[in-house]
């Protein structure tokens, strides 16, 4: 089951369009991880789901209920902002108990869920009040507010972004643990982030998702790989670029971009065919990082 | 109500913990003592400047000081206590703006409603509480130093007073929540404020603005009867009223960033 569906959502501020059409869905226990530039519409979008922005067109659903901005918002979707900002003057107890007490949980269930949370977010011994906290420690008590109230789908923007390995390694792997159980929204830039824990991705440029589907789907499907040819004897480079025009020659490499397994299959023949002595043959996989600058265009 | 109730919870402990609470009854408690000791004082700064001024032709009087000087200053002193009070709180909503405090729990299903409702229940605690405490104090300093017996009518004032500061804070509530700074919706108070003062030096109208509920000190003489407030706490009641709808639904509306 979809927890989350957007369709052919559109939004413009003034002249700009920031969302084109917009359409992708996001099923259960699925960390789906959204990669797009500065101002290609993430927050945006983010914000139209929470129902925090009105959008122009099409529908979002979240649990089959459709956001809409002018009534309350939908409640059962947990949201941690790039930059968290708390009540300084509580604890991290008093801000988890205040998230308990309006999604209208006892006591004693408040009481089990805060320590249980503090506990997975490394805050349980943190007794100061919340103005002392460094940046770390506010982003891990964001990411225990988000998914307090143990939310159907969970959004987090940015959360890694302006942390240190350390701090980036345990939102991370609090991440992979929330998307056992939840659907997970993560906007990023850093695109290792997405490899080491989506399971799905989806391009967000000019308004649009370029490209989405799962890591392994997009990298061997959408995209082709790259094939090196290192050659022993740099007179045998000729011989290869006459054969094949398409390859490109780089010190003692030819180069095949775009490249099908058969493809590299008719280029291994060839060497094989012609006693072409070669150093080294390679077949090397996209990255995310180079199908998002194919996408963005760069 | 569970929102409100826990958002009022929020408010409050905002108030203690910040120490902002603490000053704001401060400033009531110095204010009620200033009145009466104002009063007392003043005797002596005539009797010491009398020697000059009467150098310069002008011939000072001595009076007894009773304690209705006390409770003039006390109204005159409370415009000042009013603007302590709606500048202390202006920060309600800009501050909640500015940093995005609000939205995980407006995602979470909080009202907008109930948050509003919060902050104006409270700035309206700390009005009444603050108002009363100043009155208190001066009421007993008064009773200490000469005898409250000698003013007709203590309450009316009073309460038509307190009645106004209400009225403030529903305009307020308002301004602040349209906009996203605590200086915006002050300049906004402001000159929505100053067009009722305007609106009350027309004759025909006067009886009818708030404004009139300010007139404190000339009321103590027992001149003004509560009947004769009907029409402007009527109008001030249902302005009031209006004032905070207006507030909630610009609330309601108001993208948070």
């Amino acid at each position: 089951m979809d927890i989350l569906n957007v369709s052919h959502v559109a939004k413009k501020f003034g002249v700009k369009e920031v969302l084109s059409d917009v359409n992708f869905d996001v099923p259960e226990k699925c960390i789906f991880g959204l990669v797009g530039r500065n101002g290609a519409g993430k927050t945006t979008l983010m914000k139209s789901i929470l129902g925090l922005m009105p959008f122009d067109k099409g529908k979002i659903t979240v649990c089959g209920r459709e956001v809409s901005y002018k009534k309350k918002t939908l409640g059962d979707i947990g949201y941690l902002p790039d930059v968290p900002e708390f009540y300084g003057y509580m604890t991290a107890y008093e801000y988890l108990s205040l998230c308990g007490k309006v999604a209208g949980m006892s006591r004693k269930e408040i009481d089990i869920r805060s320590e249980e949370l503090l506990e997975l977010v490394g805050l349980k011994n943190e007794k100061s009040h919340i103005k002392g906290f460094s940046r770390g420690m506010k982003q891990r008590l964001g990411v225990a507010q988000a998914i307090y109230c143990k939310p159907k789908l969970v959004i987090f923007d940015e959360p890694t972004s302006a942390l240190d390995p350390v701090g980036r390694k345990e939102v991370l792997d609090i991440i992979s643990e929330v998307g056992k159980n939840s659907a997970v929204i993560f906007s990023t830039h850093i695109l290792k982030d997405v490899e080491k824990i989506c399971d799905r991705v989806a391009f967000l440029e000019k308004g649009n998702i370029a490209l989405s589907g799962t890591i392994e789907k997009i990298k061997k499907v959408e995209h082709r790989s790259q094939l090196e040819v290192t050659v022993e004897n740099n007179d045998d480079i000729s011989r290869i670029l006459s054969a094949f025009p398409e390859s490109v020659e780089e010190y003692n490499k030819v180069i095949f971009n775009d490249t099908t397994e058969t493809y590299a299959q008719t280029v291994l023949e060839f060497i094989v065919k012609n006693k072409i002595s070669i150093i080294k043959y390679e077949i090397s996989e996209p990255t995310l990082e180079s199908l998002f600058m194919e996408v963005v265009g760069k | 109500m569970k929102d409100f109730l826990t958002f009022l919870h929020k408010e409050v402990m905002e108030l203690i913990r910040t120490g902002k609470g603490l000053i704001l009854l401060g400033v009531f408690v110095l204010l009620g003592m200033m009145n009466p000791f104002i009063a007392k004082l003043t005797p002596y700064i005539m009797e010491k400047m009398s020697k000059s001024l009467s150098e310069a032709g002008i011939i000072t009087k001595m009076t007894k000081v009773t304690a209705l000087d006390s409770w003039v200053q006390f109204y005159k002193n409370l415009p000042i206590a009013l603007i302590i009070m709606v500048i202390a709180v202006s920060s309600l909503f800009a501050h909640e703006y500015e940093k995005g405090t609000l939205i995980p729990f407006v995602t979470k299903g909080v009202s907008k409603v109930s948050i509003f409702m919060a902050k104006e229940i409270v700035v309206f605690l700390i009005w009444t509480i603050g108002y009363w405490t100043c009155w208190l104090v001066t009421y007993f300093y008064n009773e200490y130093y000469w005898n409250n017996s000698s003013v007709t009518d203590l309450m009316l004032p009073a309460v038509c007073w307190f009645i106004f500061g209400l009225w403030v804070i529903c305009i307020e509530m308002m301004c602040l929540a349209t906009t996203s700074s605590s200086n915006l919706g002050l300049i906004l108070l402001l000159a929505l404020v100053v067009v009722f003062y305007i609106g009350g030096t027309f004759e025909k109208i006067k009886d009818y603005v708030p404004t009139y509920l300010t007139g404190g000190a000339s009321y103590l003489n027992g001149q003004k009867q509560l009947r004769d407030m009907n029409h402007v706490l009527t109008v001030s009641g249902i302005s009031a009223f209006l004032f905070m709808i207006a507030g909630v639904e610009i609330f309601k509306n108001k993208r948070l960033p």
